[in-house]
């Protein structure tokens, strides 16, 4: 039977490295994506996800399986971490120190993805993540409520309130039929 | 645009895959777990330990005890001392790093422990530099024996502030002494 990401974080913490790459193997990717989307920088991306996953091994570790997933407890640090690192940017918020804009990045993601990607980045910090992990992690308003720290209806007016904002700033990308 | 029109404009926006060095930087930075307890083959080095020491004990109180018989069998013996006090500090640092271990100074709560090289740990005091303790107590030079090791409980003290650290598994078979440094 395969082992519980709970129980894969007890053999990590007695010393299983094995244990350890599963756990990271089977998580790391959403992560990932979450934190360069948040940061818009690979390189504080991969940072944060490598702290957060050794974070779990250190003494300290704040992870309960009993109140939480590990997987909404690992988003939830990744969110902590990426906001300190934002909020100690120069100011601009996300868009701060983005990776640089190369000729090759431009013509992988093209226009409208950097549109979308400008527009997600003006949203307010606490839409912006709702969003994020809506739209692109696919959690449920349940998961997004423990990760973020908030009340589910809390979670659910700013999803809309995100969605509405990005309907308007990206109404010149709407398919051509609908604007005719 | 409906919902669904939006959702694709979002979809363009896609995010880079990490890089494979990711795997492995973590990888390097895992920490391995410390050999705990004495195995068989420790067990007669500290025979043969115990009787090097014997042999050169008789033979530095005879006359001509300066020889290099005795001098090569006291390095044998340091030798072996040396290997036996570092398996028995990484027993107790692999015990303590897995006992979840909480740090309470003055009866307050305080930052966790880190755990650095060498098996040393490092102890955050409010308002003071971080100390470092250690099991080690072979040619210290610089550290104070402040505290104990007890039981499921180390307790020492950094300048007036009382330590307690309460874990929830014993560091050692008996009580052991603990030895801090405050970091200049």
């Amino acid at each position: 039977m395969p082992k519980t990401p709970e129980q894969l974080l007890a053999d990590a913490r007695r010393g299983r490295e094995a244990a350890f790459l599963r756990l990271f193997d089977d998580h790391h990717l959403p992560l990932f994506r979450f934190a360069w989307r948040l940061t818009r920088s690979a390189a504080d991306a991969e940072d944060v996800v490598q702290e957060c996953f050794l974070a779990l091994l250190r003494p300290g570790c704040a992870f309960d399986p009993a109140r939480s997933a590990i997987r909404t407890y690992l988003f939830g640090a990744v969110r902590n971490q990426c906001l300190k690192r934002l909020r100690e940017r120069e100011p601009g918020g996300p868009a701060g120190s983005p990776d640089p804009r190369t000729p090759e990045t431009e013509a992988l993601h093209g226009e409208t993805a950097s549109a979308v990607a400008d527009a997600i980045a003006a949203l307010p910090e606490t839409q912006r993540e709702v969003l994020l992990l809506a739209h692109y992690d696919q959690l449920s308003l349940a998961e997004i409520a423990e990760i973020t720290e908030l009340e589910i209806p809390a979670v659910k007016s700013r999803l809309q309130r995100a969605r509405a904002t990005l309907r308007e700033r990206l109404a010149a990308y709407a398919p051509v039929e609908r604007n005719r | 645009m409906n919902d669904t029109e939006l959702d694709g404009l979002l979809d363009s926006w896609q995010a880079p895959e990490p890089p494979p060095s990711l795997r492995a930087r973590l990888r390097a930075r895992f920490p391995r777990a410390e050999r705990r307890g004495f195995r068989r083959p420790l067990r007669w080095l500290l025979a043969a330990g115990v009787a090097t020491a014997i042999v050169a004990m008789a033979q530095s109180s005879a006359p001509g005890s300066d020889s290099p018989f005795v001098r090569l069998v006291t390095h044998v013996y340091e030798h072996i001392a040396e290997v036996i006090e570092t398996h028995r500090v990484a027993a107790m640092v692999s015990n303590l790093r897995q006992s979840e271990p909480k740090v309470y100074v003055d009866g307050a709560p305080a930052p966790p422990l880190e755990f650095g090289h060498a098996n040393v740990i490092s102890v955050q005091v409010p308002g003071e530099r971080p100390y470092r303790i250690t099991f080690w107590s072979r040619g210290l030079q610089g550290w104070s024996e402040t505290g104990s090791v007890h039981g499921n409980a180390i307790d020492f003290l950094a300048r007036g502030h009382r330590v307690h650290i309460q874990c929830k598994q014993p560091i050692a078979g008996s009580d052991s002494p603990v030895y801090v440094f405050q970091q200049p």
